[in-house]
């Protein structure tokens, strides 16, 4: 791509392998919303396994490393042990072993996948609570957005591709994409220590980063500063941000807001053939009514500050989170919703 | 009669004012009309006649050197009139005749493309190639870039298509002060003339942008004032000061 007269490769498409776990993720997330027992995707689970156990470099102490990726925050390419590659790597190796009984696997590669996912790197201090972004990101220029411009701002054409490779300002939530996908996967009480390192870190300047933010901002119980991130994202195509609405809408952005008002407001899940719900709704919403399908249902979900009301069309495993779920059919009230996690 | 009024002064820039004139004259179907005055003449005069000129119902268009009479003589002139002026500037001279390529610097308001859509119709209709230039500051940088390379292509169709509705025209970008880009851009790509619209605001600390390009460009430049009222204005003069 020429900008600014020269020459810029782009090498998302080369370096961004962490797409190989993602999508890996997607089709198991699909397979538990749906519900499905045969998980179309466990081809898919096997082979990417098998890409990520190839891919890691083990150094003399045993220890894994993933060298040379580029992590969802595109400000900085081709960096070793990108946290948020890593740790969808360690869970696609143990998502591939945990569903190893279901495919032609020998218990010998499972036990290898489980072996190595144990061995990855991570990045995570436990004084601090923090994931390092990437080996050497603590070096970077300390630059936070405040010293940049207000975000959301497109940071790297402002300051240019050296100069913001060489800080810490990064594009989009990298580290916590891993709170929103895979909070399982990363040590318990880390949002927030992350959430207040990373946020002032971040330019917001992908479509995507917003409603994210939202989300994440929500299951960390601010929801009022979930609600502002969220009207951003809203208004991406609605009052046309980006200046390229005419060129199409940014469905991604679209599928965010739906995550952050599903995921994020009403802490809906889906785990073990059961639906929970943690709400956290910000002062200015009374309620949130929300329509989706889920384990084969039509559920309808009216949340407010007293309870949590279920509507679904056959019966369905449902629960506030933290309680045991329970049989519900038709209509049922839940509540009220606890502080949650 | 539409008329292009040339000022000569006797100096050696009166040959490229006179050039540059009759090929404005060639894309914009009209006559030239020289006005001259003798070396020596008082600033005030020459203005006075050069603006009378241009005040006339036929003419269109000032063509002028900007270091003649004087070196502030040019900001007398494009702030005291209504109607588009060529500056010609000392490094122009011995420049290829013709006009072949114009740079379009926008800022992206509204007021500064409909300033410069007229002009650019124009050279599109005698064939003249279009590169527009956009720069990014504080103040204009988009809000969201997301694959650069599809971000890139998308943004741009758009800016030129809110700005600059002429096909074939392409879309330079930058980042960075206004005016150096201007100039930096217009040698790049050999172009042979810059269209800036301004807002006929020369008080300190504006008109930076216009300032910097006619005291820096090798080629001539065409200002049109912008159509609204100064307090509606966000042209490069407001942006960068």
């Amino acid at each position: 791509m020429m900008f600014g007269g020269r020459l810029v490769p782009v090498t998302t498409g080369l370096y961004e392998e962490h797409v190989t776990a993602d999508v890996a993720w997607a089709a198991v997330r699909c397979a538990e919303w749906t519900g499905g027992r045969a998980l179309p995707g466990l081809p898919l689970l096997v082979q990417t396994a098998r890409y990520w156990a190839s891919r890691c470099r083990l150094d003399g102490a045993g220890a894994a490393h993933i060298d040379g990726v580029t992590g969802p925050d595109e400000y900085h390419e081709r960096v070793d042990d990108n946290a948020y590659t890593n740790v969808m790597a360690r869970w696609n190796l143990r998502a591939a072993a945990d569903a190893a009984d279901r495919m032609p696997v020998t218990a010998q590669e499972s036990g290898r996948w489980r072996e190595l996912a144990g061995r990855i790197v991570d990045g995570y201090d436990s004084a601090t609570g923090r994931y390092e972004q990437f080996a050497g990101y603590y070096c970077l220029e300390p630059l936070l957005m405040a010293d940049v411009a207000a975000p959301p701002v497109a940071a790297d054409l402002l300051l240019g591709p050296e100069r913001i490779a060489a800080s810490q300002v990064i594009k989009q939530p990298d580290v916590l994409m891993l709170h929103h996908m895979v909070p399982g996967e990363v040590a318990p009480r880390s949002l927030i220590p992350n959430l207040d390192f990373y946020g002032p870190r971040t330019s917001h300047g992908s479509s995507l980063s917003p409603a994210i933010t939202a989300s994440l901002l929500a299951r960390a119980g601010r929801p009022d500063e979930a609600l502002a991130m969220l009207r951003t994202a809203l208004a991406i195509d609605l009052s046309d941000l980006t200046g390229t609405t005419a060129a199409g809408l940014h469905i991604a952005n679209l599928g965010g807001v739906w995550q952050a008002m599903l995921s994020g407001f009403a802490g809906v899940g889906v785990q073990a053939g059961a639906l929970s719900v943690d709400p956290r709704l910000p002062a200015a919403w009374g309620s949130l009514h929300l329509r989706f399908r889920c384990l084969g249902r039509r559920v309808r979900l009216h949340i407010t500050r007293e309870r949590v009301e279920i509507t679904t069309d056959a019966p369905l495993l449902a629960g506030l989170a933290g309680q045991e779920p329970r049989r519900v059919t038709g209509h049922c009230s839940l509540g009220p919703p606890g502080k949650g996690s | 009669m539409t008329e292009v009024v040339a000022l000569t002064t006797g100096a050696d820039a009166d040959g490229q004012v006179m050039q540059t004139a009759a090929v404005a004259g060639e894309i914009i179907c009209a006559d030239v009309r020289r006005v001259s005055v003798a070396q020596g003449t008082p600033a005030g005069q020459a203005a006075a006649r050069l603006l009378r000129a241009l005040r006339e119902p036929g003419a269109v268009l000032g063509v002028l050197a900007s270091e003649q009479p004087s070196r502030t003589f040019w900001q007398r002139i494009v702030s005291s009139c209504a109607k588009p002026v060529i500056l010609v500037p000392p490094a122009a001279r011995g420049q290829r005749p013709g006009i072949r390529r114009v740079l379009l610097p926008l800022d992206g308001t509204p007021e500064s493309a409909a300033a410069v859509a007229e002009a650019a119709g124009q050279f599109a209709t005698a064939g003249v190639d279009l590169v527009a230039l956009h720069v990014f500051n504080e103040t204009t940088v988009p809000m969201f870039w997301d694959q650069p390379a599809h971000a890139h292509r998308a943004w741009a169709e758009e800016f030129l298509a809110r700005n600059c509705v002429r096909p074939g025209a392409r879309l330079e970008l930058r980042t960075g002060v206004t005016g150096e880009h201007i100039v930096d851009v217009a040698a790049r790509e050999r172009a042979d003339m810059i269209v800036l619209g301004w807002s006929r605001q020369l008080d300190p600390g504006r008109a930076r942008t216009v300032r910097h390009t006619v005291l820096s460009a090798a080629v001539p430049i065409l200002l049109v004032p912008l159509a609204v009222p100064e307090k509606d204005i966000g042209p490069f003069d407001a942006v960068n000061t």
